[in-house]
């Protein structure tokens, strides 16, 4: 049997393995209700051993797992899958062309990945991810000669669907909607001050007439605002001049009915000091400073809407359901299977992703100390309550149905079937607000995850400090809790795979500065500012990695993990629903302009393990 | 080709398989093989990176292809080559000769070397300037002189040229006459008649080379090469039934240049070559190589990159690029400085490849389709004799019949055709900036194929280029354009001013010198002789679906119609016009 086929065998071999963590030893229960009060009170002494909050200097105020717990290693299933990943990553350098040398020590590694099985000791797999990470590409290095320099990364690995249609302006404005971050864009009233954009740009995109004083009201005027940005410092590592530009992109609807994507109109790329503002007329100039955005949107992507609103508002959840919430009560129940593996990857991530001289700090346009800076900041900042769905599209102005939003559209239906199942599973053991306000281990998790010297989660639980003293704050949270785990990580993570892969058009970072006028723009080639194939390479294999990471679904609990029957009615009516969703998502794509399938509930883990 | 040869598994859309990772392991060899690249001399049109080993000609290509080389060696060695070049051709000949015995025993690697020295041509013949127009003739010894030799100098063979030759898709209907050309001209070709009134009823025709005025002409290899830059007026006379349209006169230099008519006796002629010229230059790098082979080409590399061996669209349209890959390849490839096509026609290699570069950036798949064509060009007096227009338009119908039914037996709703994931990526990369450049294609916002109809259009366009379409434009090699002075890729004096010149400059001057002339009779007619495979003929079993094999019958019934068809409208044609016989049409592209 061929190496590929066995790699594709044990991909394939163990999608029916996959399973929760081991099922709950008792029935569960609220502390005011269990008469062991000795034994809940014992277990959690010995599990606050283990669990326990830390800073490091990476990430300035992050409150992360002081460590890994034993119990936060991840399951064999998970490693074999990620083993398979790397495999694939090594196939395709494979495909590219080696020595005879190089290429018998590559088959060696693919060796090793694909015959990781149950029962192999795992400990040695981080260190032999570093040696793939770390291996160079042959013949991969250096300036492209031109775009099919890229195309050529991709030989056994998927050239996305992107590569095909990014140059028009239609996905640049279908990427706020149904890209890889479509977290940013926000209705707005007005321009704002500085961004100098007349009737006539306007005019030129939305239809003859259409004047600014018009499409404001009638909210047909977007942003994407990358200001948080502005903070990060440009990099040379490893050794060329990068640049990332806190830029802002005006979208508008076009006049006329019915949905339409937004589409771009305008693009400053470094507002603070006033640069130049590119529209659509301007050629070349304009192509440049799209690329601008996306470089900036990409950045912004995983330092705010990946890691510092998914990974790093999840770890609270991880550490405090451990040392507050004893495994018989029913939120610890809740609440585990969406952040398993939560502490184990953050910190895998901090070593070999975001840490100084990783892919990170090689890949982008920033350099790694601000990159991390940006995202604690960011992290700190959020309001937890801003994360439900609901409240997120009323926040950003996105509620208008004549823009076309498919995150918008399938983020409401996962959410709510979300928050319906919670709603459910919480009445089945709070009958009253007073069973809440009763329950002494609930109250301790709300103030340890909303504490500054614990959590410090912004919004978290009811005012002042954080306790939660109704049913409905208690499923508001934790529905937040089990969406942002599970779909909202989801929803940024998986997309990395097909709309941040190719680098051309969503490039680590710019490596030219970028246009200040069209004559700046006609003096240098298009090329020059995409990055050198290594660093391509790079940004093609991380994203490949992270987006190709499927480990568990949501809605699958292992079975008896909830030790009561009384949960099989609702859980079947919440698995139910999301395959209704799913078929929903799928019909739904015949008719957009590309498929959107970063919320299909089949693709959405339970938890951030990757 | 062995894999035409048994369907290897059952046919799925990649949303019904079973087995996806089998499919995507499949698509990442073909992946491996099919790949584009830009090659520098025809930048940006893409091309495929290499001949893959599975896009190697089959044996029964290779068998034509050797015949056809001795039947050309022969020839030369009668032509009585200095005696060097005599014995080399002759230790060919054997050579060649023992490779066809082998059959199928015989060494690939050999026969193609051997078919490329007989390819290489007529060093050693040094013909010189013709003493008369027999000499071109003369020329044909073992391999038959073409048809259109007899009476080239006949306007009715001009007009034959223009709508049934080698070249047909260049004539359009005109509605607004160039003031050049005046209702006096006319008379003498439709007496009584005005300029006015044939635009208004639609008999005013003309082929315009105007755009040919910007391009450098060569002196590849020794000689000064003019094709200037015509127009040529032409009238349907009133009357009555299908009937062949008259020349009224040609403008030989655009803007500005002198117009001639047939009362001009040589200068008459010589301005009918001009004609000719231009139209060889645009048949071979417009028409032929940018419109037809570098437009199946991206079909078919995205075929293999995006759609799976066992998708039914892939098993539909695999026959049609039977031997595309390789016959591009060494197509493309020829195009260079100092080949032997840059010997043949006027314009520098660069002028003729901005021909080719423009007409295959700008015009788009779906204009291309037969009744869009024909709705822009306009000649569509149902009375003009157009044997082109009207046999051609008979596949398009069919094919569509044929590519409908197929299409429903595997697409019974559009939903089922937006789930196809394959499908989408075939067309979005045909029509993206790094890989196909196709405009046109789909009907989606980025190209994809989002209905059934648009579908159906698309995929019959594809069988339609690589059969009819290619052979209307191709075939005419075997014997049209072999024969220099009705069809010259270039003349060799400079156009008239005036028809008093006409006495200082021989007619004869202005051909081509003998050696050119052979080299042009020997690159055209191989390729224009080997017919490999016929349209609508599949290997047995190639399609296994009930329905499917049913429309196939239907399919092969009414092309035995079309057959039939054009034979007995060539009865009562003023030529028979017999490239678009079925039994001489291939199925695919492979020459």
């Amino acid at each position: 049997m061929s190496l590929k086929s066995r790699i594709q065998d044990t991909l394939e071999s163990i999608e029916s393995k996959i399973e929760g963590p081991p099922p709950a030893p008792s029935a569960p229960s609220l502390p005011q209700d269990d008469p062991e009060h000795a034994v809940r009170a014992a277990r959690l002494r010995a599990a606050r051993q283990e669990y326990n909050y830390t800073e490091v200097d990476e990430l300035p105020g992050v409150p992360l797992s002081d460590g890994v717990p034993k119990s936060e290693d991840p399951d064999i299933a998970w490693w074999i899958k990620f083993a398979a990943i790397f495999a694939k990553l090594l196939e395709n350098r494979l495909a590219i062309g080696m020595t005879d040398d190089a290429e018998d020590e590559h088959n060696d590694l693919i060796k090793k990945l694909v015959g990781v099985k149950p029962g192999s000791d795992t400990s040695k797999l981080p260190a032999l991810f570093d040696l793939v990470r770390a291996a160079k590409a042959e013949g991969i290095e250096g300036r492209p000669i031109n775009l099919q320099s890229y195309t050529d990364l991709f030989r056994t690995l998927p050239l996305p669907e992107l590569a095909l249609v990014w140059p028009h302006d239609e996905t640049f404005g279908w990427l706020q909607v149904a890209g890889f971050d479509p977290m940013v864009l926000q209705g707005i009233d007005a321009v704002p001050e500085g961004f100098d954009v007349t009737d006539a740009d306007l005019a030129a995109v939305t239809g003859e007439g259409d004047t600014l004083g018009a499409a404001g009201p009638e909210r047909r005027l977007y942003l994407a605002d990358y200001g948080a940005l502005r903070s990060l410092t440009n990099g040379v590592f490893p050794n060329a001049s990068k640049y990332v530009y806190p830029a802002r992109a005006l979208f508008a609807l076009p006049c006329g009915e019915g949905p339409r994507v937004p589409l771009p109109v305008a693009i400053q790329c470094d507002p603070d000091a006033g640069s130049a503002v590119f529209t659509p007329a301007d050629g070349k100039a304009w192509a440049l400073a799209k690329t601008a955005v996306t470089s900036a949107a990409f950045a912004f992507h995983e330092a705010s809407s990946h890691l510092g609103r998914t990974h790093l508002i999840m770890e609270p959840f991880a550490v405090s359901t451990r040392r507050q919430l004893s495994d018989r009560h029913p939120v610890y129940r809740l609440v585990l299977p969406a952040v398993e593996g939560t502490i184990y990857i953050n910190n895998l991530a901090l070593g070999s992703l975001i840490n100084d001289g990783g892919s990170i700090d090689k890949a982008f346009g920033g350099t790694i100390e601000t990159i991390r800076g940006a995202s604690a900041a960011i992290r700190l900042a959020t309001d937890f309550n801003g994360l439900a769905v609901p409240q997120n599209i009323a926040d950003r102005k996105l509620d208008d149905p004549r823009l076309v939003n498919p995150w918008r559209d399938d983020a409401s239906l996962v959410w709510e079937a979300v928050a319906d199942w919670v709603r459910a599973y919480i009445d089945l053991y709070y009958a009253d607000d007073a069973a809440v306000q009763a329950d002494s281990e609930l109250r301790a998790w709300a103030l340890e995850i909303a504490s500054d010297t614990g959590g410090r989660l912004q919004g978290f639980g009811d005012a002042p400090l954080g306790a939660i003293r109704s049913k409905a704050t208690l499923v508001r949270m934790l529905a937040i809790a089990v969406y942002t785990g599970g779909p909202g990580h989801a929803t940024v993570n998986f997309a990395q795979r097909d709309t941040l892969m190719y680098p051309p058009a969503t490039p680590t970072g710019l490596f030219r500065a970028a246009p200040t006028s069209v004559a700046d723009a006609a003096r240098n080639p298009e090329l020059d500012y995409l990055p050198p194939l290594d660093i391509a390479l790079t940004a093609v294999e991380t994203t490949y990695e992270l987006g190709s990471m499927y480990y568990t679904t949501l809605g699958g609990y292992s079975p008896g993990w909830f030790g009561d029957p009384k949960v099989d009615e609702p859980l079947k009516a919440y698995q139910a629903r999301l395959e209704e969703i799913e078929a929903i998502i799928d019909r739904r794509n015949l008719d957009r302009l590309l498929p959107y399938t970063f919320l299909k509930p089949s693709l959405l883990p339970a938890s951030t393990n990757i | 080709m062995a894999l035409f040869k048994r369907p290897p598994t059952p046919l799925s859309l990649p949303q019904d398989d079973p087995d996806p990772g089998g499919r995507e392991r499949g698509l990442n060899a073909a992946r491996a093989d099919y790949r584009y690249t830009t090659l520098d001399h025809v930048a940006p049109v893409p091309t495929n990176d290499g001949v893959p080993l599975d896009a190697y000609p089959a044996f029964g290509w290779l068998a034509l292809a050797l015949q056809l080389a001795i039947r050309l060696v022969e020839n030369r060695i009668q032509l009585n080559l200095d005696p060097d070049g005599t014995a080399e051709q002759e230790s060919l000949l054997d050579d060649l000769k023992s490779l066809a015995r082998k059959g199928e025993r015989a060494d690939t690697d050999e026969a193609h070397d051997a078919l490329g020295r007989a390819k290489e041509g007529t060093a050693g013949f040094e013909g010189g300037r013709p003493t008369s127009f027999e000499d071109y003739a003369n020329l044909f010894r073992t391999i038959p002189l073409p048809y259109v030799a007899e009476d080239w100098t006949d306007d009715s063979l001009f007009v034959h040229l223009r709508v049934a030759g080698s070249n047909p898709f260049v004539l359009r209907g005109v509605t607004d006459p160039a003031d050049v050309f005046t209702d006096a001209m006319l008379g003498r070709a439709s007496p009584g008649d005005r300029l006015s009134l044939a635009a208004a009823e639609g008999r005013l025709f003309e082929v315009d080379f105007a755009h040919l005025a910007d391009l450098e002409r060569g002196v590849y290899p020794d000689a000064s090469k003019y094709c200037g830059s015509p127009r040529a007026l032409f009238v349907l006379p009133r009357g009555r039934g299908q009937r062949p349209m008259r020349p009224v006169a040609i403008q030989v230099e655009q803007p500005g240049g002198a117009v001639f008519t047939p009362g001009d006796g040589e200068a008459w002629l010589v301005a009918k070559a001009f004609v000719g010229a231009a139209d060889a230059v645009v048949q071979l790098y417009d028409s032929h190589i940018s419109r037809v082979h570098l437009v199946a080409e991206p079909l078919l590399v995205s075929m293999h990159r995006q759609l799976s061996s066992r998708h039914p669209l892939h098993r539909l349209l695999a026959p049609s690029f039977e031997g595309t890959r390789f016959i591009n390849h060494a197509g493309v490839d020829s195009l260079k400085d100092g080949s032997g096509y840059d010997g043949l026609y006027a314009p520098t290699m660069t002028g003729d490849l901005s021909l080719l570069i423009d007409a295959r950036q700008d015009r788009r798949f779906c204009d291309a389709m037969f009744p869009a064509w024909l709705q822009a060009s306009g000649a569509t007096h149902p009375e003009l004799e157009f044997p082109y227009r009207d046999d051609v338009g008979l596949y398009w119908s069919v094919i569509r019949r044929f590519v409908a039914a197929y299409v429903g037996v595997y697409y019974p709703s559009q939903e089922v055709l937006r789930r196809d994931a394959e499908l989408r990526a075939w067309a979005l990369e045909i029509r993206a900036d790094i890989g196909g450049r196709m405009p046109g294609l789909g009907d989606g916002a980025f190209g994809q194929i989002t209905t059934v109809e648009n579908l159906i259009d698309t995929l019959t366009m594809t069988l339609w280029l690589t059969s009819a379409r290619h052979a209307a434009v191709h075939f005419g090699q075997e014997n049209i354009l072999p024969f220099h002075p009705a069809a010259p890729g270039a003349l060799f004096r400079a156009p008239l001013a005036d028809v008093p010149q006409a006495e200082h400059n021989p007619t004869l001057d202005f051909f081509a010198p003998l050696e050119t002339a052979l080299s042009q009779l020997e690159l055209n007619w191989f390729f224009g002789a080997l017919r490999y495979t016929r349209v609508g003929e599949y290997d047995d079993g190639w399609f296994s679906e009930p329905a499917v094999v049913d429309a196939l019958a239907v399919f092969q019934r009414e092309l035995e119609e079309i057959e039939a068809t054009i034979e007995e409208r060539n009865r009562h044609r003023s030529r028979p016009y017999e490239l678009l016989l079925p039994s001489r049409v291939p199925r695919s592209i492979n020459v």
